[in-house]
């Protein structure tokens, strides 16, 4: 088994699925400032899944692949991302939650994958860059938060309705298997309670401070990294897959 | 009254010796709303031009290409977000540009009503609509008004990335497979004349052409603009193995340019007062967003409000006390 | 001249797709030449990871070195270290003002909070007012001047 193969694919799968999501924003925005933002996020997660695939491919023992392979030509159970990410837009409020508590993770993920010591590897240095950028994801969806959680009545009782929906799938980002195990021993991934830890404090203090409280609900979201995915994802994998599905092996 | 006279003399003067028109400057009535008319049009049509091409993001045949769209949308989000700042410095403002966009009134380009069913289109409006859209504005870096002949100069510079990726994706497709070839050449087959309608009509019929040749805020002719765009395609069309969809397009040589067939005017005059494929979709998808946004744009200006009355700080230093 | 100084002058001249006036030399994205035997390698470092205009680069570079008689070339994507505005030339920075984009301020300037106010291109008053923090693309910021009212982009320091 593969695992750093594995685990960048799922960072890949994480990013390309997010970043498919966020495109749907295009044109649709509250105002054209937010039309550029969210083209920026999509294209920043969308370009980032293309390096992630594009290692991936480097490291597969299978040849010949590319980041299209993975892209375009895998199945559902293929795709190893956190459910988090292939969930529908919802209004502002949940796509703004849920890029903040998603960056959160990513920033703390990938700075552990940036110190993963292997010369001559451009995985570490590949991270550390996202790590970088990702500040500036950051910054913004942090002050959305803030404004919507503490703007008006209404934009605090959607931010607290997105929040009861979203808690339940950050769960997963705790949820490790085997192949986290072994890069949490290779030092390319943070410990799990670490993790939580870590990410707990970042988020709750945030989250506290625009008056959302922490919903009680224990339900778990999990899966994701074994395939297993909620009924969204078949159709944002249709129409995402679709030409190259109705053409296979044509050159575009 | 002399005053007037003075100002008028100071602006005819400007205008005369190609001294470019800055937004502290004295202007006419006129000249200034040609100016916003013209401006937030320009700026309105980045922006519906995001829904057409946005259609295919998430369809995009490819990784790169995917990319590729996403940022072509970014940055033409970009232009409008420029060009409303320009038209702002002659004193209209944001909203009202906004909502006569929303109302139906303002007008934006008559290219974006139309649908883009194929992927193939997004090559198309890349090619044929960017290059269109770059004769006119290459015109236009010599127009009077400072903002706007600057702005002018930016956009052509990354508008000619874009064409170059429609080309590509039309090249690709026209040596492709059988299918392909035919999605690129009936993608073209609809595009074509549309595009040519961006010009306008011809010179002797064009309402505001007279002034506004008169003020250089239009340097050269509907016409003159045409024949250049038509001079310049035809032969990448020849060069990527698609034909145009003119059978009176022949190559005159006294002309030195190519004489082409007439364009169906009832259609473009259909297409501006509302009746095209997608004037309703483009309007009502305007529309839509911005009253399922109107929430978020009231939180954003109340919390601008307490942040600017500094609740914030209140709050942090009775946590702190706390 | 030797091979490799050779082959850096041809790829020192190819422009970026999206800010055409700015060769991948002044933008810091064109790093070195490696070479192993008849294997050569051109390095660069790209600017945002998504930018579209690296796909474009790599293949102007190896395009332009093909019609050079070079054919045994790759192009090589460095992450480590990072590409960071610092490496944008003088001369970069000058053709940025004078095609009205005001020029990033030093990383060690914007640590230090010795962050000045953008410089409006047109007039050079210290005094604008910020309209949004991404441009059309993600490098650049927009900026009106609150002296002579021109709308322009500042390339934000990374």
């Amino acid at each position: 088994m593969n695992h750093l193969l594995k685990y960048t694919l799922r960072l890949g799968d994480n990013a390309l699925i997010l970043g498919q999501r966020m495109s749907e924003w295009c044109g649709h925005g509250p105002f054209l400032e937010e039309d550029i933002a969210m083209a920026n996020s999509a294209l920043d997660y969308v370009g980032r899944a293309r390096l992630l695939y594009t290692y991936a491919a480097s490291i597969d023992s299978v040849k010949g692949r590319d980041e299209d392979f993975y892209a375009f030509r895998r199945d559902e159970a293929e795709f190893e991302n956190l459910q988090i990410c292939e969930l529908p837009n919802g209004d502002y409020a949940f796509t703004i939650l849920r890029q903040f508590l998603f960056d959160h993770y990513c920033v703390l993920v990938y700075r552990a994958l940036s110190r993963f010591d292997k010369p001559s590897d451009q995985l570490p240095g590949l991270a550390a860059k996202i790590v970088k950028e990702s500040s500036f994801h950051l910054a913004r969806s942090t002050k959305w938060v803030q404004r919507l959680g503490l703007g008006t009545i209404e934009s605090n009782l959607r931010m607290k309705r997105a929040l009861e929906e979203l808690w339940g799938y950050t769960r997963e980002f705790f949820d490790y298997d085997e192949t986290d195990r072994s890069m949490v021993s290779i030092g390319a991934c943070p410990e799990k309670e670490k993790l939580r830890f870590d990410w707990s404090n970042l988020v709750e203090k945030v989250l506290f401070d625009v008056s959302l409280k922490l919903p009680e609900s224990k339900w778990e979201a999990n899966g994701g990294r074994q395939g297993v995915h909620t009924e969204h994802m078949g159709k944002l994998l249709a129409e995402m897959q679709v030409l190259q599905r109705r053409y296979p092996s044509l050159s575009w | 009254m002399v005053k007037n006279m003075e100002k008028i003399g100071q602006f005819e003067r400007k205008i005369a010796e190609e001294e470019k028109i800055e937004p502290k400057d004295w202007m006419p009535d006129k000249y200034r709303s040609s100016l916003i008319r013209q401006i937030s049009q320009h700026a309105h049509s980045e922006v519906v031009g995001q829904l057409p091409e946005g259609n295919w993001i998430t369809r995009a045949p490819t990784l790169r290409r995917k990319a590729t769209l996403l940022a072509k949308v970014q940055d033409e989000a970009g232009h409008g977000l420029y060009l409303y700042s320009a038209a702002e410095t002659l004193n209209t403002s944001r909203e009202e540009m906004w909502d006569a966009l929303l109302d139906g009134s303002a007008k934006y380009a008559s290219i974006f009503n139309y649908p883009t069913p194929t992927w193939a289109d997004v090559g198309a409006i890349g090619w044929l609509v960017d290059g269109a859209a770059i004769v006119n504005q290459i015109s236009l870096c010599r127009t009077s008004f400072g903002p706007y002949a600057r702005a002018m100069e930016r956009i052509c510079r990354e508008e000619s990335f874009h064409q170059r990726q429609g080309f590509e994706i039309m090249q690709t497709l026209a040596k492709g497979s059988e299918e392909q070839r035919e999605m690129a050449q009936d993608a073209l087959n609809r595009w074509w004349w549309p595009t040519l309608m961006m010009f306008g009509p011809h010179d002797a019929h064009s309402m505001h052409s007279q002034q506004s040749m008169k003020w250089k805020i239009k340097r050269q002719s509907n016409d003159e603009l045409r024949q250049q765009f038509i001079d310049q395609t035809v032969e990448q069309a020849d060069h990527i193995g698609l034909t145009i969809p003119d059978e009176k397009l022949k190559w005159n040589e006294e002309r030195g340019h190519y004489d082409f067939g007439e364009i169906d005017w009832g259609e473009f005059e259909r297409v501006l007062m509302g009746h095209g494929p997608c004037n309703q979709s483009r309007l009502q998808a305007r529309q839509k967003a911005h009253e399922k946004g109107a929430w978020v744009r009231e939180a954003l200006s109340v919390y601008t409000a307490k942040e600017k009355r500094g609740d914030f700080k209140i709050m942090e230093r009775e946590a702190v006390n706390e | 001249m030797s091979l490799e100084q050779k082959i850096s002058r041809i790829v020192s001249q190819i422009v970026d797709p999206e800010i055409p006036y700015l060769t991948i030399k002044e933008l810091g994205i064109f790093r070195e030449v490696q070479q192993e035997g008849p294997h050569i390698t051109v390095v660069i470092a790209p600017t945002y990871l998504a930018c579209p205009a690296t796909d474009a680069i790599e293949e102007e570079i190896i395009s332009k070195l093909k019609d050079e008689g070079f054919c045994k070339v790759d192009v090589l994507r460095q992450f480590k270290p990072s590409w960071t505005t610092d490496w944008i030339t003088k001369d970069g920075r000058e053709k940025m003002r004078r095609f009205g984009v005001n020029p990033p301020e030093t990383t060690l300037e914007s640590k230090c909070g010795l962050k000045q106010e953008p410089i409006c291109p047109k007039c050079g008053a210290c005094e604008s007012e910020s309209l949004n923090e991404v441009s059309g693309t993600v490098c650049k910021s927009l900026f009106r001047c609150l002296a002579c009212c021109e709308t322009f982009e500042h390339f934000k320091c990374l």
